[in-house]
């Protein structure tokens, strides 16, 4: 019956001793952290660093949670507060989280192989999987977060600026800026 | 959900069609490639969330942590009390001088048997064999405090025959030489049958085999 019962419900039983009550919870949301963590830091290695220590502080706190709010926020307040801290501990000689105005998409992202396909549509799609990530990157860190949290968790406007940490309205004018540049970028009206 | 509203700029429509959801921007981002993370990594999470799991499991319903505890420890200390009597207790029943004199003075007092023995005690016995007690018995005196020791230390009375203890309890002072051991008693039998007196040898005898009737004199016909 877990396929039917929320994160909470697999949170709070993972708490009293269910072990599979966590796998289930983890399968749920393992690629949607792990993409929000390396499309922020840009890093394999950093963003593999993160997303375990994210889940370890979940299994270490997993005795005081209560569900006070949704288990996604949750987390992704978690996955947010860590990525703060990795950024803050940077050497100051390494690539900060600002993309510099990448124009490419980062060699780490699988794109489609669009000379191999053929089909005209197939060619259309890898350019503009390859012109939206490139976009995606060049947005400022914490527009490009809100536009993950919207995209990869599910998160409302309210929840996204309980995650991370802002007003309702910041939260707002973040993810309307993202969005813009990102429909300038696949040449998509405002309405698209 | 919907943030449009009456007066809402251009941008904030733009970014209530995308909360609404189905757009072509959301469509494009989903169709991105997924990245994952790696195998090991997942194991590596689970395998940690799976220990710190089990140490809860061991927690919550370890030895230490059912409701039954208080019960089961009343029962062990129950079982310990009688157990600690079955071991203080001597075979013809006597107390043991200390602080255990009470609880065996309160068990019910029994008629000696022929053998000396309680069905009680024999039955203990049966489980641990007399060698073994004394042993065990040996080994708690020393494992003890030396101001407690006394208090298990096996009374002198407890060494010797159990119905040479009762005899003497019972028999004359002027019998008392002849009938301290079978060897005096036979002794003091012959020397009737010596002296012709016949009756009283054959009465002694009878009186002896009563008292002793494994002893190899009893087992011989009587004349």
């Amino acid at each position: 019956m877990n396929a039917e019962r929320s994160d909470e419900a697999l949170m709070l039983a993972y708490r009293d001793g269910d072990a599979q009550a966590f796998e289930r919870l983890y399968r749920r949301h393992r690629g949607g952290i792990y993409r929000y963590l390396l499309r922020q830091c840009r890093n394999p290695a950093d963003a593999e660093e993160l997303f375990q220590d994210i889940w370890m502080n979940l299994i270490r706190a997993r005795a005081r949670y209560e569900p006070r709010a949704r288990f996604t926020t949750y987390l992704y307040q978690l996955a947010h507060n860590r990525l703060i801290d990795h950024f803050r501990r940077r050497r100051p000689s390494d690539p900060g989280p600002e993309p510099a105005g990448e124009a490419e998409p980062p060699s780490w992202e699988r794109l489609p192989a669009a000379e191999a396909d053929g089909p005209e549509r197939r060619a259309a799609s890898a350019r503009q999987a390859q012109r939206l990530l490139a976009a995606l990157m060049s947005l400022p860190a914490e527009q490009r977060a809100a536009f993950l949290l919207r995209e990869e968790a599910g998160l409302s406007l309210a929840e996204i600026a309980e995650a991370t940490g802002v007003s309702a309205e910041t939260a707002k004018s973040r993810l309307r800026y993202a969005v813009q540049k990102l429909r300038r970028a696949l040449g998509a009206s405002p309405d698209e | 959900m919907t943030m449009a509203r009456r007066g809402s700029t251009p941008e904030d429509d733009g970014l209530d069609a995308y909360l609404r959801g189905g757009s072509r921007l959301s469509d494009a981002y989903r169709d991105l490639p997924g990245a994952e993370p790696p195998a090991a990594l997942d194991e590596a999470v689970l395998a940690a969330a799976r220990a710190a799991s089990g140490r809860r499991r061991r927690l919550v319903h370890g030895p230490f942590a059912g409701s039954w505890l208080a019960p089961a420890a009343a029962a062990a200390v129950v079982v310990l009390a009688v157990g600690l009597t079955l071991f203080v207790v001597d075979r013809s029943g006597a107390p043991v001088p200390g602080e255990l004199q009470g609880e065996d003075l309160a068990l019910p007092a029994a008629p000696p048997p022929v053998s000396g023995r309680t069905t009680k005690e024999e039955s203990a016995e049966s489980r641990v064999p007399a060698a073994k007690r004394q042993h065990e018995l040996r080994e708690r005196r020393d494992a003890a405090p030396a101001e407690h020791r006394f208090t298990v230390e096996p009374a002198p009375a407890a060494a010797a025959p159990e119905m040479e203890s009762g005899v003497r309890k019972s028999a004359p002072a002027d019998e008392a030489d002849w009938r301290a051991s079978p060897e005096a008693w036979l002794a003091h039998i012959e020397s009737l049958k010596r002296a012709g007196r016949a009756a009283e040898a054959e009465a002694s005898l009878a009186e002896f085999r009563r008292q002793f009737p494994d002893h190899p004199a009893s087992r011989v016909p009587a004349q």
